[in-house]
């Protein structure tokens, strides 16, 4: 089998089983309950209900020191049992005794089996055709939405899956961080490296504990399955706001597919990240509380209405969007599903709580004329402030048992609380090395989540631009680029952005001394002073929205086909103003307050990007902050447009027409799209392993019984089998025979040993060794043997040494036992040999290969 | 009250059944063709002229190939080795030996070692008068430390192993020596001398080396103290990097991960060569012969070497067809001896032939007692070929006599049974004790047309004395010998036939019944020696099922073909030649490999016994064996 089918298996599986267990489940125990609400919203519902339920209960059973299997599964069980009964009062205990009257009938033989099998058939008949009818219900009349939903998925799946098939190995440098992470849970100890968010590492042990499906697996593929998610959530969230049909799926498809956005705002998408798993959980938590506004708003008025005319009020909120029927505690379950929402934006990664929370306070802002009632405020207030608890109250477990906070977690705290300035680069790498240490892996990349948002914190600008460049050259041309050459560019478009803006600034200075030099000579009156002031602050605010703008072309955008950064500072501005427009009208009120919030939400995350050129304190790194922006982006334009278009349709009372127009518009703007290429070609991003490395690892675990092996190699390996076996350092490998020769000892003492060995290595981590193309040779093993206690020793020329003397090493040993060190598994950049080891009397590793100084 | 209607009816019935089981008795005794000996082929026999020695495969007259033979003095050695070391043998298929090959255990075999594998040998009495007479790079260098000068030829075998020349130390010199010699040490890769001698508590046999798996011999129970017969005094060699350890000792007080137990048998990679060494005299006996060929066939990447394929079960004094020993089988079993072989002891060994897949070879014996008064009945080797006949064993003969008679006049005296017999059964094998073989190769030989043994092609015995295990006593006649005795399985023994199995795919076990016919004490009562024998067959021959369960006259062809074969192989890519000469119908052979499995092969077929190791059936004088590489990954 190949790897690509593989993979695409191991995806379909992790889907399936990541579906069925956060929203099958939930479905079937929460659907009456749900059953007032749309589709989109009972996805929310169910979807947060099971992601909520799993993480704590992972988060219960990890500090209970209990957690495994077993009590997974039993945990689960009573979870929605409880939820089951309280909700539905199924009567289980009648269910499992007519199941057992059937077994006891077929046990005295008053049943035959054929006929026991018969009801069982009948049964799960029912069932299917039960399914069946919901799908068909589900589908009438939607088949074109269905279509665009299918296409959709496949647009996502087709720019983001490529790269599974591509790179089989993490395309992040901190994945194997938290691989180590989740590790640590599966051996039950939970914050192994201190607390951090752990809300992703507990959905993916989950799926790993109960599935039996391999961390390091899971960790490869649910990138694609979450990146999945993000779309959809957006998706549904875009549904349940527009108005329209149909923008939704378009704001989707250009998100995903058009070549607007730059490689810094979608790349991560191609990591299992936690960042980018708890951005599935920002715009429920925006979604469900609108629909708190709007819901409690129904109530109140139906509780006002109600006794003098009940008709009324079930006519007046029969149709309201999204609630089909509105129940007495729709918006305490709304609220709820914000608090769980909001908490797991927390659990998952701050900075999404801090996008979460700049837009409820946005939406404080567009719901000010309601936020404020004494019906409203406390119970928002209660809501975020419990939200904030359940997501603290695991980690604030485990610092008052005695467990220190994470070295990143502390890093982004300095940068949230400013202390952390411009030198976040200093403090990443700090962080970095007692990451290190508390791993207790000396030479582990384990620099936390935010390691390479490090690098791109001291350039952050630098990294999107490069990709940028990096696509329009052929993957030749790159690789006949010199480093230097590399170099050189990625400073001479980091100084064209900050001659750009400089430029702008000196511009608008000048004109302002200008104007006021003008008005000075002009004349002197009050009247001209107040006209200087507003000037002053007309350039003030042109100031600000041209550093947004740059901010925008340069980190948010992909200006080589098309320049939308201006288009996008005016959304900054026309949204807002539309929202305004919208919210003078009763009508459309919601609309309106859903509109400015969004409007201003996009307006703060603007700012939030030019933190630094304005002068404001950076809550995040600018290079996360564009992912954010790009994606709240789309929601704010895809609103606008929905407004407009909604506007400009409005006059078409009949709906058919309306949505054929929609729909016509669409095929032509894709089609213009097409024909303007500015359709996104699929990126691959950079891996931090090798495609082989990967597929010896399955092999090996698949070959081999567990813990009858050890893999000898660079660290990637060290924590991706560590279920299955065990890893030895290539550089301790090394150091043993470096100045002994045969007379040191290196015992391996499993079966089978394994080494892997790149001839090209890999260009890890930094993009000035990118594409070098060297291979081991004897000058790189002539080299003197790097030194040093952290990851350091696998990049560069340092790993081009290693590899080189791994590779000698390999030849001499061969030579001594030609017969039974073996080659595993090679292609022209990478070699794996492996020995089968009497464990009664283990080989002695270390020889003279003739590039060891032995004395 | 039946009706007469029913009462025919049943009768009818009655007659009808009685008559089909009547029936099959019947035929089973018409049909029976018990006088003609299905297990003898009717071709004509390979005889000793057939059989390959050295030099024939070239076609040119060696005088060390003919020195190998028995009878022949090759003690003058040097010169005359030389001389034939310019024979120009194929160096693939020399072998020097230092030492003697006739003064010393080692040295026999060596000699029969290289019979076996079709090779050449050179014998010198020094390391130094080979070296400077050295026209051809043999294949390997067999060292018999005895015969070393320390002070000068650990250096030169540094410098041949230098060379590319593979050496095995058969037995290790004594340890001050190597204690001593630091270049020793490095050549035969001694890390560390840890004790002069120390007590192994076991010794354990690592897998892959011989056929049969891992083994570990220690004492755990009662039984294993019987067993346990190895020496276990050594001293303690451990061994550095660039060995690999086939054979080591256990002790309870060492940790094979951070304290090596002593190595007792390893290879040390030294310059381009390889050098075995083996502390011990595991290569002495028969156990040498397989020693020696997995050592060899560590040298290479594959390895094929022709072998018997044969495993015979022999029933030796089994039946008696006189009656003797009366009173104490009375006082034991409680009748006479006769009844109880026809009784007891062959309805249990049908049993066992069955269970186990053994082919019994019944080597008869119409007395045992010389002075015997009861006379042996012709109606009873009536039924004995009969009842033999249907559980598709063999019968041969036993001339043993209980007064040690010679072979000459218990023939004489059983003659005249046989004649009154008129038994027209070709009578193959024949059983001999020890020290008889000399005169069984006369009488064989000697046998005038007419006689009972004129129809005797092998001999079978548990010494074989100056002959090798597997030859001809005279022109026509073979000899097998015994390989284990039933009633026993001790830890050496256990080794010898993992390692004859290794060398030969031979092995022939001995039931000898004489124990039951004249006990000595409450151990030699059959249901005693049943126990034993049931299990030591039933549980050790197992590992090697995979070679072919054959009566006396099968495995006699077997060992004529295998003795008139010679063979070459060669490799390119992936696919093996072997080239056979001398092959009459079928051969056998077992292909060693490294990682490899056989994809196909032209002229033959072949089994996998073992990861790693095949046995393959030659039909064709050529044949092509095509290889592939078994680890193809799964996922790719």
């Amino acid at each position: 089998m190949s790897m690509d089918v593989l993979t695409i298996l191991q995806f379909v599986s992790v889907l399936f089983w990541y579906l069925i267990l956060t929203t099958g489940i939930p479905a079937l125990i929460f659907h009456r309950k749900a059953a007032g609400f749309g589709l989109s919203v009972r996805f929310f519902f169910y979807f947060l209900i099971g992601n909520f339920s799993l993480m704590n209960l992972v988060f219960a059973l990890q500090l209970l020191h209990i957690s495994n299997r077993v009590t997974l599964v039993l945990g689960t069980c009573l979870i929605y049992g409880i939820a089951d009964w309280k909700l539905n009062h199924r009567p289980w205990h009648e269910s499992l005794n007519a199941m057992w009257r059937n077994v006891e009938l077929v046990l005295s033989k008053r049943m035959g089996m054929k006929t026991f099998f018969l009801h069982i058939l009948r049964f799960l008949g029912e069932k299917i055709r039960c399914g069946a009818r919901f799908l068909r219900t589900m589908v009438r009349g939607r088949s074109v939405e269905w279509i665009f939903f299918l296409a959709v998925t496949a647009l996502v799946l087709g720019q983001y899956g490529r790269n599974l098939l591509e790179h089989y190995a993490y395309c992040a440098s901190d994945i194997i961080v938290h691989n180590y992470w989740i590790n640590g849970m599966s051996q039950g100890e939970i914050f192994i490296a201190g607390v951090y968010p752990f809300g992703f590492h507990c959905i993916i042990y989950y799926l790993h504990a109960v599935t039996g499906i391999d961390t390091y697996v899971l960790l490869r593929v649910f990138c694609l399955v979450q990146t999945l998610l993000i779309h959809y959530s957006l998706l549904t969230f875009l549904k349940v706001c527009c108005k329209n049909r149909y923008i939704p799926y378009v704001g989707v498809a250009v998100y995903a597919g058009l070549d607007v956005y730059s490689y810094a705002t979608y790349w991560r998408f191609c990591s299992s990240l936690p960042q980018e798993f708890g951005m599935i959980f920002i715009l429920p938590s925006i979604f469900f509380l609108f629909l708190f506004f709007q819901t409690k708003k129904e109530e109140l008025d139906r509780a006002a209405l109600l006794p003098q005319d009940p008709e009324a009020a079930v006519k007046k909120h029969a149709e309201k969007l999204p609630v089909k029927h509105t129940g007495t505690n729709d918006s305490f379950i709304c609220l709820a599903a914000f608090a769980i929402s909001f908490s797991m934006t927390i659990s998952a990664h701050f900075y999404n709580t801090i996008i979460a929370g700049i837009f409820c306070a946005c939406i404080a802002v567009g719901y000010g004329f309601r936020l404020f009632r004494k019906q409203y405020f406390g119970r928002v207030m209660i809501a975020g402030i419990l939200s904030v608890a359940l997501a603290i109250l695991p980690m604030g477990i485990a610092v008052a048992m005695g467990t220190p906070l994470q070295g990143s977690l502390r890093w982004g705290m300095n940068v949230i609380s400013g202390s952390s300035g411009s030198s976040d680069t200093e403090e990443e790498t700090e962080t970095e090395t007692e990451t290190e240490e508390e791993a207790g892996n000396e030479t582990m990349t384990e620099n936390a989540d935010e390691t390479e948002s490090g690098t791109e914190a001291g350039s952050g600008t630098v990294v999107g631009n490069s990709k940028t460049k990096s696509d329009t050259l052929g993957e030749e041309d790159l690789a006949e680029e010199s480093d230097d050459a590399d170099e050189e560019d990625l400073e001479e478009e980091s100084e064209d952005t900050e001659e750009e803006s400089d430029i702008g600034d000196a511009r608008l200075i000048s004109m302002a001394d200008l104007w006021q030099g003008g008005i000075r000579t002009k004349s002197s009156g009050v009247g001209n002073q107040v006209r200087a002031a507003l000037i002053k602050i007309y350039f003030r605010i042109n100031g600000v929205f041209t550093s947004i703008r740059t901010q925008i072309r340069y980190n948010v955008l992909d200006t080589s086909v098309v320049d939308l950064s201006t288009f996008l500072v005016r959304m900054i501005v026309l949204i807002p103003l539309t929202g305004v427009l919208f919210l003078t009208r009763s009508k459309s009120r919601e609309y309106g307050a859903r509109l400015l919030s969004t409007g201003l939400c996009l307006t703060c995350l603007g700012a939030l990007l030019a933190a630094g050129a304005l002068g404001l304190p950076s809550l995040m790194d600018s290079s996360r902050c564009t992912i954010f922006f790009a994606y709240m982006s789309v929601v704010a334009v895809v609103f606008f447009f929905d407004a407009v278009w909604s506007v400009l349709t409005g006059w078409l009372k009949n709906g058919r027409v309306r949505n054929t127009a929609t729909i016509l518009v669409i095929v032509l703007a894709v089609s213009a799209v097409i024909q303007k290429g500015l359709v996104r070609k699929v990126e691959i991003a950079e891996a931090y392993g090798t495609n082989e490395a990967v597929t010896c690892l399955t092999n090996i675990i698949r070959d081999n019984e567990d813990f009858t092996w050890t893999i000898c190699s660079a660290n990637d390996e060290l924590r991706m089998g560590e279920d299955h076996g065990y890893h030895y350092e290539i550089s301790e490998f090394l150091y043993a025979m470096e100045s002994t020769g045969e007379d040191g000892e290196i015992i391996i003492p499993t079966q089978y040993v394994y080494f892997f060995i790149e001839k090209t290595p890999i260009d890890y981590y930094y993009s000035d060794y990118l594409y070098s193309g060297r291979s081991i040779s004897e000058e790189g093993a002539e080299r003197l043997l790097p030194y040093g206690s952290t990851s350091s020793i696998y990049h560069l020329e340092s790993r081009w040494i290693m590899m080189s003397r791994m590779y000698y090493w390999a030849q001499a040993f061969a030579e001594l036992y030609p017969n039974e060190f073996k080659v595993y598994y090679e292609t022209d950049d990478f070699v794996c040999y492996y020995i089968e080891q009497n464990t009664y009397y283990l080989y002695n590793f270390a020889i003279d290969y003739g590039y060891n100084n032995v004395s | 009250m039946i009706s007469r209607r029913n009462y025919f009816t049943i009768v009818i019935m009655m007659a009808v059944i009685c008559f089909l089981f009547l029936l099959c008795g019947v035929a089973r005794d018409q049909w029976n063709d018990y006088d003609t000996n299905s297990h003898v082929s009717e071709g004509e026999l390979l005889t000793q002229a057939d059989a390959w020695t050295a030099g024939k495969g070239t076609g040119e007259d060696s005088e060390a190939a003919d020195s190998q033979n028995v009878g022949e003095d090759f003690e003058a050695t040097d010169s005359q080795s030389t001389e034939s070391g310019s024979t120009a043998a194929a160096a693939s298929d020399l072998a020097v030996y230092i030492g003697s090959l006739r003064e010393d255990a080692l040295g026999d075999t060596v000699r029969e070692w290289c019979t076996y594998t079709k090779r050449e040998v050179l014998s010198y009495q020094s390391l130094s008068s080979w070296y400077a007479r050295m026209e051809e790079t043999p294949e390997i260098l067999l060292i018999n430390s005895d015969y070393l000068d320390y002070d000068t030829d650990v250096e030169l075998l540094m410098e041949i192993a230098e060379t590319g020349i593979s050496m095995i130390f058969c037995n290790l010199p004594d340890v001050s020596v190597i204690q001593e010699s630091e270049n020793l040490q490095e050549l035969l890769g001694i890390h560390t001398i840890r004790a002069e001698s120390c007590t192994l508590d076991g010794i354990q046999l690592f897998e892959g080396f011989l056929i049969g798996g891992k083994a570990e011999y220690i004492v755990e129970d009662e039984k294993d103290e019987e067993r346990q017969d190895l020496e276990l005094t050594t001293p303690w060699y451990q061994t550095g990097s660039r060995t690999k350890v086939y054979m080591a000792g256990m002790m309870e007080e060492a940790d094979s991960e951070t304290d090596p137990y002593p190595a007792l048998i390893w290879r040390s990679s030294y310059g381009n060569a390889y050098v075995f060494a083996v502390c011990g005299d595991y290569l002495e006996g028969l156990g040498g012969l397989g020693f020696l060929t997995a050592l060899v066939s560590e040298m290479y990447d594959y390895d094929i070497y022709p072998i018997v394929n044969a495993q015979n079960l022999v029933i030796v004094n089994g039946p008696v067809l006189a009656s003797e020993n009366s009173t104490e089988m009375q006082t034991i079993y409680s009748r006479d001896s006769d009844k109880l072989f026809r009784d007891v002891i062959f309805p249990g060994l049908a049993a066992i032939s069955e269970d186990s897949g053994f082919v019994m070879t019944c080597l008869l014996a119409v007395r045992t007692d010389s002075s015997g008064i009861d006379e042996p009945k012709t109606d009873d080797l009536v039924y004995y070929l009969k009842y033999l006949k249907e559980q598709s064993a063999e019968v041969g003969l036993s001339l043993w006599r209980t007064d040690g008679a010679s072979l000459a006049e218990a023939s004489s005296q059983d003659a005249a049974f046989w004649e009154s017999s008129g038994s027209a059964y070709q009578y193959s094998a024949l059983y001999v004790s020890e020290g008889q073989l000399t005169e069984a190769a006369a009488l064989t030989g000697e046998a005038a047309d007419g006689t009972y043994l004129e129809t005797v092609t092998t001999v079978v015995t548990a010494d074989t004395g100056d002959c090798y295990l597997l030859d001809y006593i005279n022109e026509t006649t073979t000899v097998q010998g015994i390989t284990s005795d039933a009633y026993s399985h001790t830890f050496s023994e256990d080794l010898t036939l993992r390692a004859l199995e290794t060398a030969l795919g031979y092995s022939t076990i001995s039931l000898d019944l004489t124990r039951v016919l004249w006990p000595e004490d409450e151990s030699d009562h059959w249901e005693n020696l049943y126990e034993d024998f049931s299990s030591n067959i039933g549980t050790y021959w197992k590992a090697f099922s995979d070679f072919e369960r054959t009566t006396l006259s099968e495995s006699d062809e077997r060992v004529r073909a295998f003795l008139a074969l010679d063979y070459t192989d060669t490799r390119e890519g992936d696919t093996i030649s072997l080239t056979t000469t001398g092959l009459t119908d079928t051969a056998w052979f077992l292909l060693r490999t490294d990682g490899e499995e056989i994809a196909s092969i032209e002229g033959g077929s072949w089994e996998e016994i073992e990861t790693d190791l095949y046995l393959i059936e030659v039909n064709e004088q050529n044949v092509k064996i095509i290889l592939e590489k078994s680890t193809d990954l799964y996922y790719y």
